[in-house]
């Protein structure tokens, strides 16, 4: 009896009400805090879910065990007691009236442990479910506050990618107001273009934010591509921007056949203009951007390098809104060549050599 | 005598309009957008004032901003960066940046600030 009640004596319930509490107090924490803190107190209370569910399960083994126990040293002591004291001259009704009360106690004392065990499961189902939906709530909090955070770094960047075109316009209109009339009509030139293309930049940041917030709505129309020909068609389009910016862009070409890919015909070559294009607009004047294509083992490889400035962090730049673009890119282009090279189940990566940087991308051949 | 500004940002056509900008109010602009150069130039010539982005390849402009003020503690420094209200901007102003200024640039404000500090300009 003693062992029963000492192994229902666990106090779960005084564990989970401690961690309930600190629970509920989290969730005011997390609204304000990082997502590491609510991440910790998740596992947290999974962590105590998890060791109640446990002993909740283990309670009704000693709780059987105990009853058994119970009632076999009733009936073992009984039948000692009845010849030590001579009872086993009793009359068989007498006997069966003894040793039924006896029996009886015993399974009185294993039901008062049950209905005991039983309250204390109960209370412990309540527990976990009230901390489920903690769990549940601190789930929603952390998400909540990821998208608040992530909502106010977009806008931080969008201002960053904005306020610098409107830096440059305002700058150089500001120097064509101050300048010198001889150098006026020049200057107005130099500005005008300036501005245009700077509206351009900000029109395409727009165009790119859209797109990928689009993301997987944006229909995927598949088919056969020879893929040779879809990057030169890619380099021949660059080729003029890359020419007024004094770049050479050149396409060294390994395959010994032109393989076959299987995919968006649209959204690979605009994929491949943005990779082409941030290349060229990061390369110094009078550089070089080397576009490469090699078809082995069963995939079809593009090396793009320029001689621009290193990536700072190039397991970061393909991350929508990175925040060190290089030069002419808006933090977003390369985040879209991922999405898309991901949609046709290939992979790119970003390294920096010397001088420049350089993105490989490799896309799956599809059989002949 | 006029006041020689180091305006350093990796944004070329921001140097140059900000540099013609400086000149045509006759201060002598040295403008650069390789934040490494203009640490060596910092730590070679003798300048007045820097002007200098704050996220830039390279270097930090908050190390720029370092060896400024190693160079010549009494140089103002002046931030021109698109996050104002930045960690780094705080940062900036605690190592003792004269001032932070959001792009795009109010030219106005820094010219009255560099002609107050520089009047024999």
């Amino acid at each position: 009896m003693a062992w029963v009640l000492l192994t229902l004596e666990a106090p779960p319930v005084a564990d989970f009400s401690s961690s309930t509490s600190q629970s509920r107090n989290s969730c005011a924490g997390v609204a304000f805090g990082s997502d590491a803190f609510a991440e910790k107190e998740i596992a947290r209370a999974e962590e105590v879910a998890a060791r109640l569910g446990r002993r909740s399960r283990r309670g009704w083994i000693p709780l059987l065990l105990g009853s058994v126990a119970i009632i076999g040293l009733m009936m073992g002591a009984w039948e000692l007691v009845l010849p030590a004291f001579g009872f086993d001259s009793l009359s068989p009704a007498l006997r069966w009236l003894l040793f039924g009360r006896a029996t009886s106690t015993g399974i009185l004392l294993a039901l008062f442990a049950g209905v005991y065990v039983n309250r204390w499961r109960k209370q412990l189902e309540g527990a976990r479910e009230e901390l489920h939906a903690q769990r549940a709530a601190l789930r929603e909090v952390a998400w909540r506050h990821e998208q608040l955070s992530g909502l106010g770094a977009t806008a931080r960047v969008l201002a960053h990618e904005i306020r610098g075109p409107l830096h440059r316009i305002a700058l150089q209109v500001a120097a064509m107001q101050k300048a010198p009339d001889a150098d006026l009509a020049e200057r107005a030139r130099r500005a005008s273009s300036l501005v245009r293309s700077e509206v351009d930049a900000v029109e395409r940041l727009i165009s790119e934010y859209v797109e990928h917030s689009a993301g997987a709505d944006r229909p995927f129309t598949p088919g056969r591509l020879d893929a040779c020909a879809m990057l030169e068609a890619a380099v021949d389009r660059e080729a003029p921007s890359a020419e007024a910016r004094g770049v050479r862009l050149e396409l060294v070409s390994a395959c010994d056949c032109s393989p076959s890919l299987s995919g968006d015909e649209d959204m690979l070559r605009e994929a491949l203009q943005a990779l082409l294009r941030q290349a060229v607009s990061a390369s110094p004047h009078g550089g070089r951007v080397g576009v490469e294509c090699r078809s082995s083992g069963g995939s079809f490889t593009i090396t793009v390098s320029d001689e621009g400035p290193p990536f700072q962090d190039p397991s970061a730049v393909f991350r929508p809104f990175y925040a060190a673009p290089r030069a002419g890119s808006s933090g977003l282009a390369l985040a879209l060549v991922r999405d898309v090279v991901r949609a046709h189940r290939g992979e790119i990566s970003a390294e920096n050599c010397a001088p420049g940087a350089r993105i490989l991308l490799r896309l799956p051949v599809e059989a002949a | 005598m006029s006041a020689r500004i180091l305006v350093v940002d990796d944004d070329p056509v921001a140097v140059s309009g900000l540099c013609d900008l400086l000149q045509f109010d006759g201060f002598v602009a040295v403008g650069t957008e390789w934040p490494k150069l203009a640490l060596e130039t910092l730590k070679a010539e003798r300048f007045d004032a820097l002007i200098t982005d704050l996220e830039m390849p390279e270097i930090h402009g908050l190390d720029l901003l370092r060896a400024a003020k190693a160079a010549s503690p009494q140089m103002p420094v002046f931030i021109v960066t698109a996050y104002a209200g930045s960690p780094a901007a705080e940062a900036a102003l605690k190592i003792g940046a004269h001032s932070i200024l959001r792009k795009p640039l109010a030219y106005e404000r820094l010219l009255a600030d560099l002609q107050r500090m520089f009047p024999s300009t």
